[in-house]
C-alpha cells in the first residue's frame, strides 16, 4: 500500500511542479516505485516534459472511460518512475472537469487503485485551494504545501493551512500535514533569508531541506527533464531533492512507525 | 537589517495552524478487506456525475516495511587501516611536487604526511564520506559529510560572482579543519578535509590543489 502525497499552494509560481517532478524522480532513484499524478487542468507535468498538451492521454480519459487506467499511465525510462498525465482535457472544459473531480468519488477510487500498485503516489495539484486540490486532500494521505521565500507567498501560508487543517478535520481524519517546503529561497537576498529564518524559527512542520531558486531548475524545466537530468546526480543543487526524498521518508516512517522506533537509512559501504 | 520577525498578516493564525498539524500524529492500520472500488463514473462534461456507490478510502497505508526503511546497519567500515595511518611529521615538506593518485588512501596518505594533519577525509557532491585516513574523531563522520556540502554551497553565495571559493577553514575551540574545494563538471564538489595542527594557510595549498586537479580518476 502507498502514500498519496498531494502538493499544494494558495499562491501560483511556488515550485509545486518542479517539486512534484524531482521528488517524484528522486524516490525512484531511490529505488521506491512511484506515481506522478497530473491533477491540474492545465497539464504542468506535461507542459514541464515539454510535449505538446494533446500528445498524452490520461486521466481525462480514464474518468471518460475511454481507457483503462492502465493505458493512461506512461512509464518512464526510469522502471520505478510513471507518470499519469492529464490527459487531452479542452481546455473549454476545465471547469467542469473540476467540478467532476470535487462532485464525483472517482478520484478516492483512482487512488486506491494507484496505491495497489505504486509505494509513492505524488500528486500535483494546481495552485489555489479550489475544487482540485480539496477533492485531493480528501482522499490524501498526506499534505506538502510549497512555499516560496518571499513576502506575498509568506502571507498566503496561512490559507494553505487552514484549508488542509479543515480537510483533515472534517473529511478525511487520515490527513497529516507532511511539511511545508520553502521554494526558491535566496540565501543571499536579505527577505528570502527572513522568510527562512521565520519559518525554521517560528512555524511547525518546516522541512528541513529547503530549494534554493537556481539556474539548474529553470534548465531543467526548459528541457523537460529533472534536474538530474541536466546536471548529473552529483550537483549541489540537484541533490536537494534528493535530500528531500530522504526527509519524506524519514518524516513519514516517523508518523508511521510505533512510538520509540528510530529512523535509520542503509548505510552505504565501499565494499 | 530587516526585523525577521516583522509582522505577516496572517503569520500568528499560520503558526497556529502548524503547530496544530504538526502535533497531529496519524495512527495508520493495516488494511482489512479494502478493496478499491472497480470501474469510474460515466462523465458527462455538461451534466452532473452520476454517483457510484463509493466511499472515500477508509483504511489506508499499511505500517512501513522494514524492506523500504532498513534499521540503521553497525558503523560503516573503516577505510582506513592502522598500518595506513602515517605518523604526522614533524615539519611540513612545502616543497613537495605537485603528484597524481589513482585512489583516495594513496591521496589521503601523502597529503597528511604534507600537511602534517592527523586525519583526513573525503566527501563526494552527494555529502558522503567516500574515503577517511587517520585519528578520525571517535564520534565519527556520520552526518559530517552533508553538513559541510550544504555550508560549501551556502559560502560560495557569499563570494563575488566569477570567484571560486577553494578553500575553507573552520577553526573551533578544541580544533582546526581545512577543507579544500575541487569542482568537476561530473562529479560536482568534492571536498577533502583535514584536522589540522596548523593554520591552513601554512599548507601548501597550491601543490595540494594542483595534485587534486591533475588526479583525473579521483574527480571521476
Amino acid at each position: 500500500m502507498a502514500r498519496a502525497i498531494s502538493l499544494l499552494s494558495s499562491k501560483g509560481g511556488t515550485g509545486k511542479t518542479t517539486t512534484t517532478l524531482n521528488l517524484g524522480m528522486s524516490l525512484a532513484d531511490l529505488g521506491i516505485n512511484t506515481c506522478i499524478v497530473d491533477l491540474d487542468p492545465m497539464g504542468s507535468i506535461g507542459f514541464s516534459l515539454a510535449k505538446a498538451d494533446t500528445e498524452w492521454q490520461g486521466l481525462a480519459e480514464v474518468f471518460l472511460n475511454k481507457i483503462p487506467l492502465e493505458e493512461a499511465i506512461l512509464q518512464t525510462k526510469s522502471s520505478t518512475l510513471s507518470i499519469l498525465p492529464r490527459g487531452r482535457l479542452d481546455p473549454v472544459n476545465v471547469a467542469a472537469y473540476e467540478r467532476y473531480l470535487f462532485r464525483s468519488k472517482s478520484l478516492g477510487a483512482l487512488f486506491e487503485e494507484l496505491k495497489q500498485k505504486y509505494e509513492y503516489v505524488i500528486l500535483d495539484l494546481p495552485s489555489g485551494l479550489g475544487m482540485i486540490p480539496r477533492a485531493a486532500l480528501a482522499v490524501s494521505d498526506y499534505a506538502l504545501i510549497t512555499l516560496q521565500a518571499e513576502p506575498l507567498a509568506m502571507r498566503t501560508l496561512g490559507q494553505s493551512l487552514k484549508v488542509v487543517n479543515h480537510v483533515a478535520e472534517h473529511e478525511n481524519e487520515l490527513l497529516s500535514l507532511l511539511g511545508i517546503l520553502p521554494t526558491m529561497v535566496q540565501v543571499e537576498q536579505e527577505e528570502s533569508a527572513g522568510i527562512l529564518k521565520t519559518l525554521w524559527g517560528d512555524v511547525d512542520g518546516v522541512f528541513k531541506t529547503y530549494i534554493p531558486r537556481s539556474e539548474i531548475f529553470i534548465k531543467s524545466s526548459h528541457k523537460g527533464v529533472p534536474a538530474t537530468f541536466i546536471t548529473g546526480p552529483n550537483a549541489v543543487d540537484a541533490q536537494r531533492y534528493s535530500i528531500l526524498a530522504r526527509e519524506v521518508i524519514q518524516l513519514i516512517w516517523e508518523n508511521e512507525s510505533p512510538e520509540g522506533e528510530s529512523y535509520g537509512e542503509p548505510q552505504r559501504k565501499l565494499f | 537589517m530587516v526585523n525577521h520577525n516583522e509582522n505577516y498578516s496572517d503569520l500568528g493564525e499560520a503558526i497556529q495552524l502548524a503547530g496544530r498539524l504538526a502535533r497531529k500524529r496519524v495512527r495508520r492500520r493495516v488494511a482489512e478487506g479494502a478493496s478499491a472500488s472497480s470501474g469510474y463514473v460515466s462523465f458527462s462534461w455538461d451534466e452532473d456525475p452520476v454517483e457510484p456507490e463509493m466511499k472515500l478510502p477508509a483504511v489506508v497505508s499499511a505500517p512501513v516495511s522494514q524492506t523500504h526503511y532498513p534499521a540503521p546497519e553497525s558503523p560503516a567500515p573503516a577505510y582506513s587501516s592502522p598500518e595506513a595511518s602515517p605518523p604526522p611529521p614533524a615539519v611540513t615538506k612545502q616543497t613537495e611536487e605537485a603528484r597524481s593518485f589513482d585512489n583516495w588512501d594513496d591521496f589521503l596518505a601523502w597529503s597528511l604526511k604534507l600537511t602534517a594533519a592527523q586525519a583526513g577525509f573525503v566527501v563526494d557532491a552527494q555529502g558522503f564520506v567516500i574515503a577517511q585516513l587517520g585519528q578520525i574523531p571517535s564520534e565519527g563522520l556520520d552526518g559530517l559529510g552533508a553538513e559541510l556540502c550544504f555550508s560549501v554551497e551556502q559560502l560560495k553565495r557569499v563570494g563575488v560572482k566569477s570567484t571560486k571559493l577553494q578553500w575553507v577553514e573552520m577553526e573551533y575551540d578544541k580544533e582546526l579543519v581545512v577543507a579544500m574545494i575541487e569542482e568537476t563538471v561530473e562529479s560536482g564538489d568534492v571536498i577533502v578535509s583535514y584536522y589540522c595542527p596548523q593554520s591552513g594557510r601554512q599548507l601548501p595549498k597550491a601543490t595540494l590543489l594542483k595534485s587534486l586537479a591533475s588526479s583525473k580518476e579521483l574527480l571521476m
